[in-house]
């Protein structure tokens, strides 16, 4: 932070770096989004909101970054690019789908090319391997999500993973990575609640894309994958839990809120409630790994 | 004979002229046992916590009449940091800060020694920590030099030194709760090393 902290010091609280600062970023280029009639690249707001709590929290990382968890800022910014890239070519489904799988893998490699490089044991190997399926698995489902369920339904589950890995992160003593994962969720958030009003009146509120899924989905990840290999106090298990969230579509569809605007307003909130209990069973899971 | 006899004079000339031939500094390993390598951190304003390193590893050259010439590497395990509270110390390991499970050494490498007084001198170097390499320098004393006067030591020569210095930990990429806890950290070394 250093001169900006000092110039305004309650820069320097956490709460405000990573809670309120995405939240509000994500709310007014949401706007400004939708205002310049750019709604197919909606997710701009989630993926900036997101980059500017890291810069406030963190600062800009060295390039390059020597640490896994300076990697994520630049990961996640090459996410919100190319996802950018991609909405704004109207790129075919199968780009993304690509994508949904080459990111993680390139998170996965540059978090462990130096390990990989001086002989990495079974079980950093067999962990990188799950976190790349395990990120793959969850970007797909989350990109479905957004497809099925609109800007909001997705949004609400993002919130949901994001808390969900936070506390994970938190019971794990990394209490960076934790509040980083809360950024991703105040970010999409802010977000969820601008696509929320235009989604219940017109059933239309921009679309979440390829720039939401790999700039805040892709953050999420990125934060995911320094969890899982370079925190060892963080329960592997409770973070593969968070995965679940992504499944929330396909159980609200067990619960017919019909259509119309009531129905269309409770959807993301049927969506994150739902999103929620995996989201939990990892919390209780983190403490209880912790407990033992 | 003849050979002697020329190293005698070659010895001879060189006392009677005052000058000394040159000679190779000592090389000592540091003793684990005998030496803390403690770092303090101001908390919140309130005090200044204390932790230290309890795994480290490092050798030293030392020469007391020709102080340039001496040298110094040590290599400290970033998960044996020890603040005497469990919780705190998982937490020290964690990427918010040592990250241990990433980079689980960090270095010191001298790269220039002074002498600055009579036992007294500086010992720049390059410390390598969370991955990236910034010089530091340290005011060096010496202590001693001298055969350990324990019996079970058979007679071994040890030199002993203290060491201070202090850096911004946010320069090497440790920004984790900066500035409310501080980004200046003391550092003190007391050295005791066992001639090889």
């Amino acid at each position: 932070m250093g001169e900006l902290g000092a110039a305004a010091p309650w820069l320097n609280d956490p709460a405000v770096q990573v809670g309120l600062a995405p939240f509000a970023v994500s709310l007014v280029l949401g706007l400004l989004v939708q205002v310049l009639g750019a709604a197919r690249v909606m997710g701009l707001a989630l993926g900036a909101g997101f980059l500017v709590a890291y810069v406030l929290f963190e600062g800009v990382p060295d390039f390059p970054p020597p640490a896994a968890k300076q990697k994520v800022f630049y990961l996640a910014a090459i996410g919100l690019g190319a996802g950018l890239v991609l909405d704004l070519l109207n790129r075919p489904a199968w780009v993304t789908r690509g994508a949904i799988v080459v990111f993680p893998l390139g998170c996965a490699l540059w978090f462990a090319w130096r390990r990989l490089g001086g002989g990495a044991d079974l079980m950093f190997l067999l962990t990188l391997a799950g976190f790349w399926a395990g990120a793959a698995l969850f970007l797909n489902r989350l990109a479905r999500l957004g497809e099925q369920e609109g800007l909001p339904g997705a949004g609400a589950v993002l919130i949901a993973a994001a808390l969900g890995a936070a506390a994970v992160a938190m019971l794990g003593n990394s209490i960076t990575l934790a509040l980083l994962a809360g950024a991703v969720a105040a970010a999409a958030g802010g977000l969820t609640l601008w696509s929320y009003g235009p989604w219940v009146l017109k059933g239309q509120a921009g679309a979440f894309g390829a720039t939401a899924l790999l700039g805040g989905g892709g953050a999420l990840v990125a934060l995911a994958g320094v969890m899982a290999l370079y925190v060892p106090q963080v329960s592997k298990t409770a973070l593969a839990l968070v995965i679940l969230t992504s499944f929330a579509g396909p159980a609200a569809r067990q619960f017919s809120l019909g259509s119309g605007p009531v129905a269309r307003a409770g959807g993301p909130v049927v969506l994150g409630g739902l999103a929620a209990v995996p989201a939990l069973a990892a919390l209780g899971l983190a403490y209880l790994m912790q407990e033992l | 004979m003849r050979k002697t006899l020329l190293a005698l004079a070659v010895f001879g000339f060189v006392s009677v002229s005052g000058e000394r031939p040159a000679r190779a500094a000592d090389s000592f390993a540091i003793d684990q046992a005998h030496t803390n390598i403690v770092f303090l951190i101001n908390h919140l304003g309130y005090s200044r916590m204390i932790g230290q390193f309890q795994e480290f590893e490092g050798s030293l050259t030392f020469d007391e009449a020709n102080v340039g010439i001496s040298a110094l590497e040590i290599a400290i395990k970033t998960a044996s940091v020890d603040t005497d509270h469990q919780k705190r110390d998982d937490h020290l390991r964690s990427p918010d800060f040592f990250n241990a499970a990433e980079f689980p050494e960090m270095t010191f490498k001298s790269t220039k020694v002074e002498k600055t007084g009579a036992n007294t001198g500086k010992v720049t170097g390059d410390l390598t920590l969370l991955g990236a390499t910034k010089p530091v320098t340290m005011e060096v004393t010496f202590n001693k030099k001298a055969a350990h006067p324990l019996p079970q030591y058979n007679g071994v020569m040890v030199a002993g030194f203290s060491a201070r210095t202090s850096l911004l930990r946010s320069e090497w990429g440790m920004k984790t709760f900066v500035p409310n806890l501080g980004d200046e950290i003391e550092i003190w070394l007391e050295v005791e090393a066992h001639k090889k």
